[in-house]
């Protein structure tokens, strides 16, 4: 949950970038990374195999300015996307503020990428976190290949809940989509961790 | 089969009721006349308080119902029924007595006998609607305008007909079981995972917030638990959604699947033709016909698969070599695969809009973009391709670490809120009995990290760590162990690790001052410490076997998964070593890996083949990732190359001694050359096509611009016969990978059991085994070898 210090006015924020493996989540942070100016971001931590999958969680620290008299800042995750490190990824959601769900667009992807959502799920409900109370969004994830799925399918799989959230196509090698992304789960889970400081005050 | 249809709504309950009342105005009209009403000496109080009791059993027992108030509210009704068939009794018995006859209600059948006759009939049709769930079980409003019913589930198992040898098939093609059983109501999605869905970690229904209308009585009341009241509403969702998707479908036109793209799923034996000539004989040529509500119904999950018994029927009985139960054995869960895309494209787009808004997210406006990159950098692939340093690529030292990890103080200039990661209750689930030590980590200054800190080589900046696993002898092993001196034993070959591990190494494995003893019995103590000490360093993978084997003059160190067979290793090794000596591989080949639906088998050259090795041989349980166990393994034979001092093999393979493959040119196919375009993760690559034409076996190759086709097409064609000779003895490996540095060389078999079936060859530099591994896959399935 977000953390805010007042004497410094400071507010922080944890955004999880969730989704089945080798789907990009990774590669969406180390793109924030180099793009980001240094003032804004701090180190890349990557945990990976050889065959760059990620063995325990990326994370990256950014910051933007002012927002409402306060320095908002998020902390930047991934989870190992391989089915047998769910205690990884059910540790790393721990306190999540938003959720970047990044999909693989491909078609044989797409079983894995209905089974990490469900997963994604599973994993919040033991938090008793509720997925359509938290800010989140979807990243359709390697538009540039051939063999992709339509938009309107992976809608269909991935986004017909009762509320549904805003989606983006993203070629995430390429830094297409990518901060789009960011900027709209950063933008919800603002609206959401301020709308909660309010209801606190009022 | 369970049918979801309501009691209330099945006229075949309602005919029993009614046949059931006819039978009582048949008695009343033959026994009136007769008078023959059986004398009750019972106290009419009992007559009359008999039938409620009665009837509250008769609910109880037949209706169970879910709360005493349709316990209460059953027995009220057919208590009231029976009284007024009682009233019924005396006019009708009235009116079928000569006039002034006895026509008390009384007289007859006694009002206990009239009512206990018909009125517990009424069961039949109310069973449901007392039980107090009529809402689940009735069919959705959308099944109700169509007239259908709403969801479907493959089909059991099709009837064959005696006489042709078939399946009935209606006029559409599709088979008549099928055709019934896709009409066949579920009234939950989680049905369809009954048959064939594999395990997953973790596939709960999909969770839904609690939609509009949806919440329970239950839930209104209090009286359910939390998870209970966000169940109702998951499923109810779920259920509305797939009825609505079902719903707008109107046709029910069968979708048809290129057979060729499902055909290698089905085992070779089946038939007793080849594939095209089974193809060419099928009830529509070429193409598989699927119950096209089957194929909706699945769509949510990303996957659609049909049973063997709905398409079964489609093949004529000639031509199968096998019987049904046995190719149903044979196939994966018993059901084919179909491909996605080719189901998709044959619904129209507009089925899967969205019915509802889009996201609501106006509130965002009152804050801006908070990120923007810089512009003018160069973030294109190109960067990213590059960013991967050496570093990330080689291997770690075989002591890597296993996370940890607590952040360092921050240093001058570091932000302040940098984040403490508490990773101290971490389940250790992926890392098997690993010791995780605690300690801090510090992230690397900008400066020092390589490649603009992309990936931080997790050997640099962390406490590093042994990861240890349990290793035991195989009963051989130990049985030789046992007839040497124990305080030998235990000086050769430490079979635990130190308690201090972070200090154990390979260096343990070895004596330092070994005692006097026979030289062969000193080499098979030194050969088993060493490989022991390879299996301590190989990480968890469970419970471990180790033996030493010598296969062909080369030693073999092996490492087998408890529960994999002890040959599995040495004979995978007898078939596939040749090939890498004697200059066979067109580069030096440093480490294979064969994957197999069952097990995995890592060879990594310990050294040279020709001065007998050694090779270590893992061998673990399939379906699992083997990055990890690849990258320990050439660990661990760095380490015991650095501690022996051996000598590396000579790099250039000689070509002299090599015959010139039997392999004949074949055009390259339009085909071949678009799928040469998505293997990116290996360089660019061109598309060749060799044949073998003794075996008439196609070998399809993705090869760098420059490449030997024919000598790579001839190792790889010997690797596949290999792999063919293997799945004869019952060991399948569908996959070999042979590692080279940072080159990969990936044949893909598309069915290693099959005796004639092509062969998929893609080798380049890459940075990225896992990606290429799976743009090969991706290749053979486009290939339709899959």
């Amino acid at each position: 949950m977000s953390i805010i210090n007042y004497a410094k006015k400071e507010i922080s924020f944890k955004i999880v970038y969730y989704g089945a493996g080798v789907v990009g989540k990774t590669v969406n942070l180390q793109y924030i990374h180099r793009s980001l100016p240094d003032d804004n971001r701090g180190n890349l931590i990557s945990l990976a195999t050889g065959d760059e999958r990620t063995l325990f969680f990326d994370f990256l620290p950014v910051s933007t300015l002012s927002v409402r008299n306060f320095v908002a800042k998020f902390q930047l995750y991934t989870v190992p996307g391989q089915v047998y490190y769910n205690m990884t990824r059910k540790l790393v959601l721990r306190g999540v503020d938003g959720i970047v769900f990044v999909a693989d667009s491909q078609w044989d992807r797409l079983q894995e990428n209905v089974e990490s959502f469900r997963n994604l799920e599973e994993n919040l409900r033991e938090y008793q976190y509720d997925l359509d109370e938290l800010p989140y969004v979807i990243q359709y994830n390697k538009r540039d290949l051939p063999n992709v799925a339509p938009v309107e399918y992976l809608e269909f799989m991935l986004n017909r809940r009762p509320r549904r959230v805003p989606c983006f196509e993203a070629v995430a090698v390429d830094g297409k989509g990518v901060f789009d992304t960011l900027n709209m789960v950063s933008r919800m889970v603002l609206v959401s961790g301020f709308a909660k400081e309010q209801g606190v005050h009022q | 089969m369970t049918r979801a249809v309501s009691s209330a709504r099945s006229p075949l309950a309602w005919l029993i009721a009614m046949g059931g009342f006819i039978a009582y105005l048949g008695l009343v009209f033959v026994l009136s006349p007769a008078r023959l009403s059986p004398e009750v000496s019972l106290p009419w109080w009992v007559a009359q308080t008999a039938p409620p009791v009665l009837y509250a059993l008769l609910v109880f027992a037949v209706a169970r119902p879910r709360s005493g108030r349709y316990l209460v509210g059953g027995t009220l009704l057919l208590w009231a029924v029976h009284l007024l068939v009682g009233v019924a009794t005396e006019v009708l018995a009235g009116a079928f007595q000569a006039p002034g006859g006895p026509g008390a209600v009384w007289a007859f059948p006694p009002p206990p006998m009239s009512g206990l006759l018909w009125v517990p009939l009424l069961l039949v049709p109310l069973r449901d609607a007392l039980r107090g769930d009529s809402r689940a079980r009735r069919p959705s409003a959308a099944a109700r305008v169509q007239g259908r019913p709403p969801v479907l589930r493959p089909a059991p198992a099709a009837s064959t007909s005696p006489a042709t040898g078939r399946a009935p098939v209606d006029k559409s093609g599709v088979p008549r079981a099928a055709r019934v059983a896709s009409a066949t109501p579920v009234m939950s999605m989680d049905v369809r995972y009954d048959s064939g869905r594999r395990p997953a970690p973790a596939a709960p229904a999909t969770a839904a917030k609690p939609a509009e209308g949806a919440a329970s009585s239950e839930a209104s009341e209090g009286r359910v638990g939390r998870k209970e009241t966000r169940a109702v509403p998951e499923t109810s969702h779920t259920q509305r959604l797939l009825d609505d998707l079902l719903a707008k479908e109107r046709s029910d036109e069968p979708v048809r699947i290129s057979f060729e793209r499902v055909g290698s799923q089905l085992p070779a034996e089946a038939f007793s033709v080849p594939i095209a000539e089974v193809a060419a004989a099928l009830e529509e040529p070429e193409r598989l016909l699927v119950p096209r509500r089957l194929a909706l119904a699945q769509l949510p999950e990303g996957i659609v698969r049909v049973g063997w018994e709905v398409v079964a029927g489609q093949f004529p009985r000639p031509l199968l070599a096998l019987s049904d139960e046995d190719i149903k054995g044979r196939l994966p869960n018993g059901q084919l695969v179909l491909p996605l895309d080719e189901v998709v494209r044959q619904f129209s787009p507009e089925l899967f809009l969205p019915a509802g808004p889009g996201p609501d997210v106006r509130a965002i406006e009152s804050f801006p973009a908070p990120f923007q990159p810089i512009v003018g950098l160069d973030h294109g692939r190109a960067a990213a391709v590059a960013s991967p340093p050496e570093a990330t690529a080689a291997p770690p030292p075989a002591t890597e670490p296993l996370v940890a990890v607590r952040a360092a103080p921050p240093e001058p200039g570091e932000p302040q809120w940098a984040p403490v990661i508490e990773l101290d209750d971490i389940d250790p689930e992926p890392l098997g009995s690993a010791h995780v030590p605690t300690g801090p980590v510090e992230q690397v200054p900008e400066a020092e990290a390589p490649s603009s800190l992309d990936r931080v080589p997790i050997n640099v900046p962390l406490e590093a760590a042994p990861v240890v696993a349990p290793v035991a002898a195989s009963p051989r092993v130990e049985e030789e162990l046992s007839a040497w001196p124990a305080e030998r034993v235990l000086a050769a070959a430490p079979a635990e690790p130190p308690e201090d591990s972070a200090t154990w190494s390979l260096d343990d494995a070895v004596p330092a001052a070994p005692a006097p003893e026979s030289p062969e019995l000193s080499s098979m103590r030194g050969d088993l410490a060493a490989a022991r000490a390879l299996a301590s360093l190989l990480g968890p993978s469970g419970p471990l076997e180790v033996d030493v084997r010598v296969v062909d003059g080369v030693e073999l160190f092996t490492v087998t998964s408890t529960g994999l067979g002890e040959d599995l290793a040495p004979t995978a090794a007898r078939l596939i070593l040749p090939l890498l000596a004697d200059g066979r591989a067109p580069w030096p080949i440093d480490q294979v890996t064969l994957r197999g639906p069952r097990a995995a088998l890592v060879l990594t050259l310990l050294g040279p083949l020709a001065a007998g090795g050694p090779v270590l041989a893992a061998t673990v349980h399939g379906g699992r990732s083997l990055a990890l166990l690849e990258i320990r393994c050439r660990a661990a034979a760095a380490g015991y190359a650095a501690r022996m001092h051996v000598v590396p093999a000579d790099a250039a393979a000689s070509t002299d001694e090599r015959d010139e493959p039997d392999l004949l040119d074949v055009e390259p196919s339009t085909r071949l050359r678009e799928v040469a375009s998505s293997l990116g993760a290996l360089g660019p690559v061109t598309a060749s096509a060799l044949r073998d034409a003794e075996a008439d076996r196609a070998i399809y190759l993705f090869l760098p611009p420059g490449s030997d086709v024919r000598m790579v097409g001839a190792l790889a064609n010997d690797l596949s016969r290999a792999m063919r000779e293997a799945a004869a003895t019952g060991m399948v490996w569908s996959v070999a990978i042979l590692r080279s540095g940072s080159r990969r060389m990936v044949v893909r078999l598309p069915g290693a059991a099959s005796a004639c079936s092509d062969t998929i060859v893609a080798a380049g530099e890459t940075t990225r085994p896992g990606l290429a591994y799976r743009q090969v896959e991706h290749a053979a399935a486009a290939l339709g070898a899959l």
